[in-house]
């Protein structure tokens, strides 16, 4: 092989070295990422099947601690406890169906102690199954996690303000 | 005979694809592709307008670009329309700026009062009655409002932000 061709190739392999690493060995910052997307997925799989609804009410809320206060900002009151939560995220998804969510820009920084503070933003898209317009309401949300046998889960949601 | 009529246009096609030197052409494709990245990466952000609170100034669904250096050297300044970043630059407001660092700003009867004189806001078509409580801005401070003043106060939002939310100036 020329030289040219062996270089790429050796820079090739290091690429591919470094990605399977990643994949394999995810970093805490990577785990809460994908973690959070999974939400995302599970969130928007929506269904109206009466078995699933119960289901997908569990799978949503193994992303948060039994403990979970979600502080949306003056105006709303807070909400308590794992639960109380899933039963809402799951309530909500059939009605709606053209509702989905998106979780962009998040940034997470973990602590030693295993809890991390994730920055996010949230774009929650809206179709009207009428006309097909789309609309957004984005929101920044701060997160606290903690992990709890080996998962990332989320212990504290509050919004964000952009304006004062 | 057959096969020589089919391979003019297999070469034909190759050339156009690859072109007349394929190595110069991946260069030149990686390149191209490269710039572009750190052009719409950290220089010029694309962005698609949602909602109508900038109406009449930009409609729903209409794209723009960001320029992510324009307050790089100069610091914003009245009338600028902005992108304000929320967690990142995914998701922005677009806004025009009002009220400058260290000022005052109100809103009485849907008039925006800065350090209590009315502004004068051609690009504004329709007005409600907007009250605002007084807002003396901090030196790191603009406040933002979008153009529709239409809407009700409460579907709109606007106020004070932090310099370092203001991720640059719409350019068109």
């Amino acid at each position: 092989m020329r030289r040219p061709t062996l270089v790429l190739a050796a820079i090739a392999v290091v690429i591919l070295a470094w990605l399977s690493w990643r994949m394999l060995w995810p970093s805490d910052e990577q785990r809460i990422h994908r973690r959070l997307q999974a939400f995302a997925a599970d969130f928007n799989a929506g269904t109206t099947e009466g078995l699933g609804t119960v289901t997908r009410a569990a799978k949503i809320g193994s992303y948060f601690t039994d403990d979970i206060v979600v502080d949306l900002g003056p105006g709303t009151p807070p909400i308590h406890g794992r639960d109380t939560l899933a039963g809402m995220a799951a309530r909500l998804q059939p009605r709606t169906a053209a509702f989905t969510v998106e979780l962009v820009d998040i940034t997470p920084v973990v602590h030693d102690d295993g809890t991390a503070d994730v920055s996010l933003t949230t774009a929650f898209k809206r179709q009207s199954l009428a006309t097909g317009e789309e609309s957004i309401d984005a929101r920044e949300l701060a997160l606290k996690m903690k992990k709890v046998g080996g998962e990332w889960r989320v212990m504290r949601v509050t919004a964000v303000s952009a304006f004062r | 005979m057959a096969s020589y009529t089919a391979a003019v246009p297999l070469s034909l096609t190759r050339r156009i694809i690859f072109g007349r030197d394929p190595r110069r052409t991946a260069v030149r494709v990686i390149a191209l592709a490269g710039v572009a990245f750190i052009t719409f990466t950290w220089l010029l952000t694309p962005i698609r307008t949602q909602g109508d609170s900038m109406l009449p100034t930009y409609r729903s669904d209409t794209f723009n670009l960001v320029n992510r250096l324009s307050y790089a050297v100069g610091r914003p300044s009245r009338g600028d329309i902005v992108a304000i970043r929320l967690a990142g630059p995914s998701v922005v407001y677009v806004k025009r700026i009002v009220g400058l660092p260290g000022e005052r700003v109100t809103f009485v009867k849907g008039v925006l009062h800065v350090n209590g004189t009315p502004l004068d806001e051609p690009y504004v078509r329709h007005r409600r009655a907007w009250d605002t409580p007084e807002l003396t801005l901090s030196p790191q401070e603009y406040y933002v409002v979008g153009d529709n003043r239409g809407m009700p106060a409460g579907g709109h939002s606007f106020g004070a932000v932090d310099r370092g939310r203001i991720l640059g100036k719409v350019l068109f």
